[in-house]
């Protein structure tokens, strides 16, 4: 079977990170920018599988491993951050959150 | 043993919050006890020997620590003051818990400034013992205590990031492969560059004597602290820039310290006179306080700038024993703030109600303000004997700030203790079980080491003499 | 018996009475506390009658470090020492024998008391610090026995710190101001005898009195104005403790402590340890001409400032306090002069008549229900015949009529007076005079002519504890003067030679004519003094208009003291105060300005963090086309 080349996946990788921080940037609602961080977490991954494959290396394999347990780990984390910010200030788009100001 | 006496507490600082809430001053005490205990065994059998370890062999970071007379002198007075004001503490603040912690915790960074005989590992004990002191003044402060804490923390982070320059720099240019003290000793650096290094090293020793004009976080610090005054105590055990200059500037700068001599006295001098004339004008005892022991550390520093063998030790002498009863203190304003709810010097005729808080008191005062026959006369005698062998002017000049002190002093504790009550004024009920203890072991203390002080000579006066012969002693 | 008896007996007292003030009801804890005074003084005759040529020397433990002479030049840890010799051996005599009296006075005077057992305990701890200052091997233990003293002595002048009997307010604050200012007072003396300590050890390398005095060679070489310079800077520290001018101001306010105080600590004892201090020093005195001058000289001005301010006071105790101001003139005159026995035997004789003096006082206050106004007595002697008879025993003995203690003392001071400086010797002869006429006065008006007080008081004389006390000093200021009676009266100089053994005796030659004469115009001037007082006061109390009031008002030194030196010192401090936060100030400015900058940064931090991504976007862009500039480039 004729493999895809290495460079597909790369760009396909480049598309979902470029789309992922289009979306960090643009969204205003934690959800969607949230979920646009984990676009750009998934297109990491997928560069590194491509590259473990295109090495015959697994340590990229093991890097994607550890790197989805810590996005599942952040997701539950991060949603409950956005779910208790809703219940405290009855909203989630980011600009309303600036409290931070310096 | 030395690793458990300096380490101890800071260890049931973390364990204290595993131990029920009822239980935790009784764990404290317990704690800040075998702390001392540790620290009096160590006195019985002579100090504890040097020991040292790489710990980042990369940048010639050592852990080496040492415990001898001086050192130990310190750390057991240290130990004492706090197991007293984890006695208070544990009365006074209702559910202490996170109190009690930063008290431990703080007792072991000053145990290991004190023990440390590595720039670095000193550098480190030093920034660990800033912590707890803002926390307790920030959990536990005044209204404006905010205000306060920034000066503080703005002062000695300022001093302490130009003496981490300096330390580095002692490193760089002397060319010696550790920051351990022996190692830096065995590189001097000479010349201008010493000058420079000094002084960087003193910026943050003097805004920890305090020396004029590095003093001013002092009198916000003690005064927006809570009530009790057991914040303060550690506070005031918390001003090691005379043990830093004496542990480190006379061996690593010597020749700097000689050329700055006359300045470093003066300043110090001055800072002695200037401070008990203000407080003179004080109406709040903490302020008072405040400025009685910022007068008490300009004779320390006079002592110590001098070089001269007598004013050093007790220069030592009186840092060692100020703690015992500037600190009591303290606690004796805290009572009065307990029993009367102000800490006014104006209150009037408290020795009428409360005659053994008032007759403590008063010792304590006699003490701090340097009558013979207390541990206070020892070390200011010798200081002002040392330096007027030195100068005598500046030795006259700091010396009026004995009357001053006898001014301060006497007009506070008239205005509050002797004279009316006030009529339809609160009743103020006398000292109560603990109290007791609390005000009567520095009493006892200061009395023991004023008349019997051959021990604690005993445990300084080597060192001294040892560090003066520009040896170093058993570093 | 050890020499730390003396004063561990007193200081064992004062711990029990402290500790416990509660166990002991009544007066037991009179008793107690008389009865350690009462032991220290059989070890003071005991160690008197044991003394020889040799001076005891005794010491302990360490105290202070690199204070005294070690073997080979190096210095040593300084000991806490006793040495007993001949003049220190009198000094305990008269504390602890005076003091014993004066302890048993005031189990009848302080009884009905609230703190009776804690006015036993302070008073015991004064002896204690007393005996160490007599008795102590070096100056730094001189000065925990100086200190202490000064120290006892405020806690009993404000000893009715809340105001007497009913808690009056302005008389706590007055008592309480009283203390203050005799310990202030004293501290600025205490400063002058550190700075002696520390020029002392500058020189000879030691504060060990013994030591000091067997540096004959070096004493003699030593330049001459270094010695004069310690002996300013000692008189300095005597001038303060003995309340001599420039520093007297405090010890006619002591009076607000109880009667017993003032005649045990601001008569008897404590004012004197300036002269013992100088007496004690005579080995530097010996080879100071000027500054022996100094001291003198404010002997002399101060017996006349003394004398003067006494002539028109209306307080009973005032009068006395500011007699004791003028006699202790006379012993600083006489030390300074070098004739250290005659100061001794007038500090002697002083303390008999004195405190005699003084208890009287006391129980005429006692007796007219804490009255102490002259003016509000008079034709006591009727109601009080036990009290007059001593009271005039007392004002005939420091008058100096002969027989009587002060004759012979006094009689000495001017006889080495008029050998040698006779400015001081015609100040001297003339504040006898005065003497004589304000102790008139004194006796006039509270003994003699009508009683002007409140009718509804019935004096009599006290108790048999209060007059015991009484009738010994009575008969000690009758035939103390037989202690050193002059060769040319037919006596030995007893006291004189006694003490001769420990510090030097200076003859002078004085015929025994002029001699004569000297003491006729001495006891015609006394004679005279009296004479005018009983002219003057017989009916009359005060004396009004501008003299009077300049007197009164003791020549407005005290005035002239608070105007410049109380307020004076409290403006600056108040200053200085405000300096203070403009120091504060100023480093607060330095810091906004050096933080200025920062606020430009704080733009960046929006808060938005969209606006944070776009950053971290910029940032990795920076960087990563750095390195792929570099790697395309080869290295640019």
């Amino acid at each position: 079977m004729e493999s895809v080349p290495t460079s597909y996946y790369i760009a396909l990788s480049g598309i979902l990170f470029a789309l992922g921080m289009i979306g960090v940037l643009t969204r205003r609602t934690a959800i969607m920018v949230f979920l646009s961080v984990e676009l750009m977490l998934n297109a990491a991954n997928l560069s590194l599988v491509a590259f473990a494959r295109a090495w015959g290396d697994l340590v990229g394999q093991t890097a994607v491993f550890i790197v989805m347990t810590l996005a599942a780990a952040e997701v539950a984390i991060g949603l409950a951050i956005i779910v208790a910010i809703f219940r405290k200030r009855e909203t989630t788009n980011v600009d309303d959150l600036a409290s931070l100001k310096g | 043993m030395i690793h458990f006496f300096i380490f101890l507490p800071v260890l049931a600082s973390l364990l204290i919050f595993l131990v029920p809430v009822r239980w935790r001053e009784e764990f404290a005490g317990a704690a800040a006890g075998l702390t001392l205990a540790g620290g009096l065994w160590s006195w019985s059998v002579g100090g504890l020997s040097a020991y040292s370890i790489n710990w980042i062999p990369a940048l010639g970071v050592t852990y080496s620590v040492q415990m001898d007379g001086v050192s130990l002198l310190l750390g057991i007075v240290t130990a004492f003051m706090t197991l007293i004001a984890i006695i208070y503490a544990g009365k006074r603040i209702p559910n202490p818990g996170t109190m009690l912690s930063l008290i431990l915790m703080m007792e072991t960074g000053l145990l290991g400034i004190y023990a440390a005989r590595d720039l670095v590992l000193f550098y480190v004990f030093f920034e660990d013992a800033l912590i707890p002191a803002l926390l307790m003044l920030a959990i536990y402060g005044k209204a404006h205590r905010m205000a306060a804490l920034i000066k503080f923390a703005a002062y000695t982070l300022f001093g302490s990031l130009l003496m981490l320059i300096s330390i580095i720099g002692v490193k760089y240019y002397g060319g010696s492969p550790t920051f351990a003290l022996a190692d830096l000793q065995a590189h001097p650096v000479t010349g201008t560059v010493q000058t420079w290094l000094f002084l960087g090293f003193l910026a943050a020793m003097a805004v920890k004597l305090p020396l004029f004009p590095m003093h001013a976080w002092l009198p916000d610090f003690h005064a927006q602290n809570h009530d009790s005054g057991v914040a303060d105590v550690m506070g005031t055990l918390y001003k090691v820039g005379a043990y830093g200059l004496f542990r480190f500037g006379v061996i690593l700068f010597p020749d700097a310290m000689l050329e700055l001599r006359p300045i470093l006295m003066a300043l110090a001098a001055f800072t002695a006179l200037y401070a008990a004339w203000i407080a003179f004008s004080q109406t709040d005892w903490k302020r008072l306080l405040a400025y009685a022991g910022l007068s008490h550390m300009g004779l320390v520093g006079l002592g110590i700038f001098s070089m001269n063998e007598t004013a050093m030790i007790g220069a030592l002498f009186l840092l060692a024993f100020q703690n015992v009863y500037t600190g009591a203190l303290f606690l004796a304003a805290g009572m009065l703030q307990e029993r009367v709810g102000s800490l006014s010097t104006k209150v009037g005729g408290i020795m009428t109600q409360a005659g053994a808080l008032s007759g403590l008191t008063m010792t304590l005062w006699f003490a701090s303000i340097a009558v013979p026959g207390l541990a206070g006369f020892i070390g200011e005698f010798s200081i002002l004997l040392g330096a007027y062998q030195v100068s005598p002017w500046l030795a006259f000049l700091a010396g009026l700030s004995t009357i001053a002190a006898a001014a301060y002093a006497l007009t506070a504790y008239q205005t509050t203790y002797w004279q009316v009550r006030p009529a339809g004024a609160v009743l103020a009920h006398d000292l109560r079980d603990l109290d007791w203890l609390i005000l009567g072991a520095p009493v006892a203390v200061a009395i023991f080491f004023g008349i019997y002080s051959g021990p604690a000579l005993a445990l300084v006066q080597p060192v001294v003499r040892a560090w003066m012969n520009g040896l170093g002693g058993g570093v | 018996m050890a020499l730390y008896w003396l004063p561990l007996l007193p200081l064992i007292g004062f711990l029990l009475l402290i500790v416990g003030g509660r166990w002991f009801s009544g007066t037991s804890g009179g008793w107690l506390g008389s009865g350690f005074i009462g032991a220290a003084f059989v070890v003071a005759l005991v160690r008197f009658f044991g003394l020889s040529d040799v001076p005891a020397h005794e010491t302990l433990w360490t105290w202070l470090p690199n204070m005294a002479l070690g073997t080979g030049g190096v210095s040593a840890n300084l000991n806490v020492g006793f040495y007993l010799d001949q003049l220190s051996s009198v000094m305990t005599l008269v504390i602890t024998g005076v003091g014993f009296l004066i302890h048993v006075y005031s189990i009848s005077y302080m009884r009905e008391d609230a703190r009776f057992t804690r006015f036993f305990a302070l008073l015991n701890f004064f002896v204690a610090m007393m005996l160490i200052l007599v008795l102590a091997d070096s100056y730094p233990l001189m000065f925990v026995g100086w200190e202490g003293v000064g120290m006892a002595s405020y806690l009993l002048i404000g000893f009715w710190f809340a105001g007497h009997k009913d808690h009056n307010a302005a008389d706590g604050v007055n008592n309480s101001n009283a203390a203050r200012k005799a310990f202030i007072m004293n501290r600025i003396g205490d400063l002058g005898f550190m700075l002696g300590m520390f020029l002392i050890y500058k020189v000879f390398g030691t504060l060990v009195i013994p030591e000091l005095a067997g540096q004959e060679g070096t004493l003699a070489v030593t330049s001459r104005p270094l010695i004069e310079l310690i002996c300013l800077f000692l008189l300095v520290g005597a001038v303060g403790k003995s309340g001599q001018l420039p520093l007297t101001t405090w010890l006619p306010d002591a009076m607000a402590g109880p009667t017993p105080v003032s005649a045990l600590i601001h008569a008897a004892t404590m004012v004197t340890a300036g002269v013992y201090l100088i007496a004690r020093s005579n080995f530097f005195y010996d080879l100071a001409p000027g500054a022996s001058m100094w001291v003198a000289w404010a002997g002399g001005l101060t017996a006349l400032y003394g004398a003067l301010s006494a002539l028109n006071q209306t307080d009973i105790k005032k009068i006395l306090a500011y007699s004791t101001v003028s006699q202790l003139g006379y012993m600083f005159l006489a030390v300074g002069l070098h004739s250290y026995t005659a100061a001794i035997f007038h500090l002697v004789t002083h303390a008999f008549f004195k405190a005699l003096l003084f208890l009287a006082a006391g129980a005429v206050i006692h007796a007219l229900h804490e009255e102490q106004d002259v003016r509000k007595m008079g034709g006591l002697a009727k109601s009080m015949p036990f009290t007059h008879i001593v009271s005039l025993i007392g004002v005939l003995a420091i008058s100096g009529i002969p027989i009587f203690a002060g004759f012979f003392s006094k009689d000495g001071i001017l006889a080495s007076a008029f050998a040698q400086n006779i400015p001081l010797y015609l100040i001297g002869l003339f504040v006898a005079f005065l003497t004589a006429f304000y102790m008139g006065r004194w006796y006039f008006l509270v003994w003699r002519g009508e009683y002007r007080g409140d009718t509804k008081l019935h004096p009599h004389d006290g108790d048999a504890v209060l007059s015991a006390p009484l009738g010994i000093l009575a008969a000690l200021a009758t035939v103390g003067g037989f202690l050193n009676v002059p060769s040319f009266l037919g006596g030995g100089h007893v006291l004189d030679n006694f003490l001769g053994r420990a510090i030097p005796v200076h003859e002078h030659e004085i015929l025994a004519s002029t001699e004569w004469l000297a003491t006729l115009i001495a006891v015609a001037v006394a004679l005279a003094g009296l004479g005018w007082a009983f002219y003057e006061h017989r009916r009359r109390a005060l004396q009004v208009g501008p003299l009077g009031q300049f007197s009164f008002q003791a020549l407005y030194l005290d005035r002239l003291y608070t105007a410049v030196v109380g307020n004076g010192s409290k403006v600056i401090s108040r200053g200085l105060d405000t300096v203070d936060n403009g120091v504060d100030g100023a480093m607060n400015g330095i810091v906004s300005n050096v933080g200025a900058p920062g606020w430009l940064v704080t733009i960046w931090q929006s808060g938005f963090v969209r606006a944070y991504a776009l950053s971290m976007l910029l940032g990795t862009a920076l960087i990563v086309g750095y390195w792929a500039l570099k790697a395309i480039g080869g290295g640019l």
